[in-house]
């Protein structure tokens, strides 16, 4: 994969608001394979992506936010593209989703933070798109939800807090769980349904009220998960314990330096 | 180890080992033959405490997303803290409370861990 600063010198580059107000617009305006550079900045909008692009924020999610204008479509929507990048954003206040892609495949959604959406990211029969470096978190229903779609690579991400599952794939296949936090959610971890050879590697998932659960699928694999749920539980007595033994070797200490 | 993946958490599991440490140490003054010991012991555990509510609540605040109860329950600490440091110090009718103070600041404590786990 070429490097950013080669990309754009390859392709245009269109930067918002300099050349267009809206991430919309400049997506309107855009051609093939163009990159759209996003400033920091509030914006207010459903972004709507049907061709391939690329869009990046300068600053990273903490400083560019993007806020549903219509709460009941998704912020970023992609739909029947292939090799759709997405970069460095926050996606909030949509009540279907932060990032939807739809039938697109290829695609690199990364480094973002889809919070407080009604779920965070969703690919819906969208295949051999890598999902990284994202945060799904407070979200009403799921942090990322896979829907009839396979071979994605889902690395790095932060799924936790969410109001249902962390992390959902139904009827999905042969997609690659690696390294992800999933913590804290109300119901599953990580739930799979109806989807198999599925693998799913190094990753936490902690404090659910079920860690991993599979359900009518088959030939998962399962390679070094932690899945403690009462970890917090014991950690507070683990560290009463080692108060108790510190006063031990303090007292210890203290007499024999004062030879009491 | 990603339990102890943020300053706060680390923090908070300190604060929870030195007040245990304080807590008996201050149970065993009432009855210690080497009360100077026990009395090193508990202060200076205890006041180690105060250092750590002080940088939670400075953490707590100086966050992006300010979390209320973060903040509220160091400065409880403190506040429990000070009114038996007072009570030691100026009304000692009150004496036989403070080990009751003494079990609520560890309270505090684990409430200042659960409030600060990572996700």
């Amino acid at each position: 994969m070429l490097p950013l600063t080669a990309l754009l010198l390859i392709y245009s580059t269109i930067i918002v608001p300099e050349n267009y107000k809206t991430i919309q617009e400049a997506v309107i305006n855009a051609s093939l394979e163009d990159t759209i550079i996003v400033s920091e900045g509030i914006y207010k909008e459903n972004v709507s992506i049907t061709r391939p692009i690329s869009i990046i924020s300068r600053r990273g999610p903490d400083f560019t936010i993007v806020g549903a204008a219509v709460p009941s479509e998704p912020v970023f929507k992609v739909s029947n593209v292939n090799n759709v990048v997405i970069t460095g954003f926050t996606a909030t206040g949509s009540l279907l989703s932060g990032i939807y892609l739809y039938n697109s495949n290829n695609g690199t959604i990364s480094d973002n933070k889809s919070v407080k959406n009604g779920n965070g990211i969703i690919l819906y029969g969208s295949s051999k798109n890598t999902v990284a470096g994202n945060s799904a978190d407070l979200n009403e229903k799921y942090g990322i939800y896979l829907d009839s779609s396979n071979r994605n690579r889902l690395g790095k991400n932060s799924a936790s807090s969410n109001k249902d599952n962390g992390i959902f794939l139904s009827s999905s296949s042969y997609n690659n769980l690696t390294d992800n936090s999933v913590n804290h959610n109300t119901w599953n971890g990580i739930l799979l349904w109806d989807s198999s050879n599925n693998t799913l590697k190094d990753n936490r998932v902690w404090r659910n009220r079920f860690g991993i659960v599979i359900s009518e699928g088959g030939n998962n694999t399962l390679i070094n998960n932690s899945t403690w749920s009462n970890i917090y539980i014991i950690m507070p007595l683990i560290l009463a314990y080692i108060g108790i033994l510190s006063y031990i070797i303090q007292r210890r200490v203290l007499k024999t330096i004062y030879r009491v | 180890m990603f339990i102890f993946s943020s300053a706060s958490i680390i923090l908070a599991s300190i604060g929870i080992v030195l007040a245990v440490t304080s807590f008996i140490s201050g149970l065993q003054l009432v009855r210690a033959t080497s009360a100077s010991i026990e009395g090193m012991i508990h202060r200076a555990n205890g006041y180690l405490t105060i250092i750590l509510f002080i940088v939670l609540t400075f953490i707590a605040i100086s966050s992006s997303m300010i979390n209320i109860a973060a903040v509220l329950l160091p400065l409880t600490g403190l506040a429990v803290f000070l009114v038996k440091l007072w009570i030691i110090r100026r009304h000692k009718r009150f004496l036989k409370y403070v080990s009751w103070m003494g079990g609520t600041l560890i309270t505090i404590w684990l409430l200042v861990f659960y409030i600060n786990i990572p996700v």
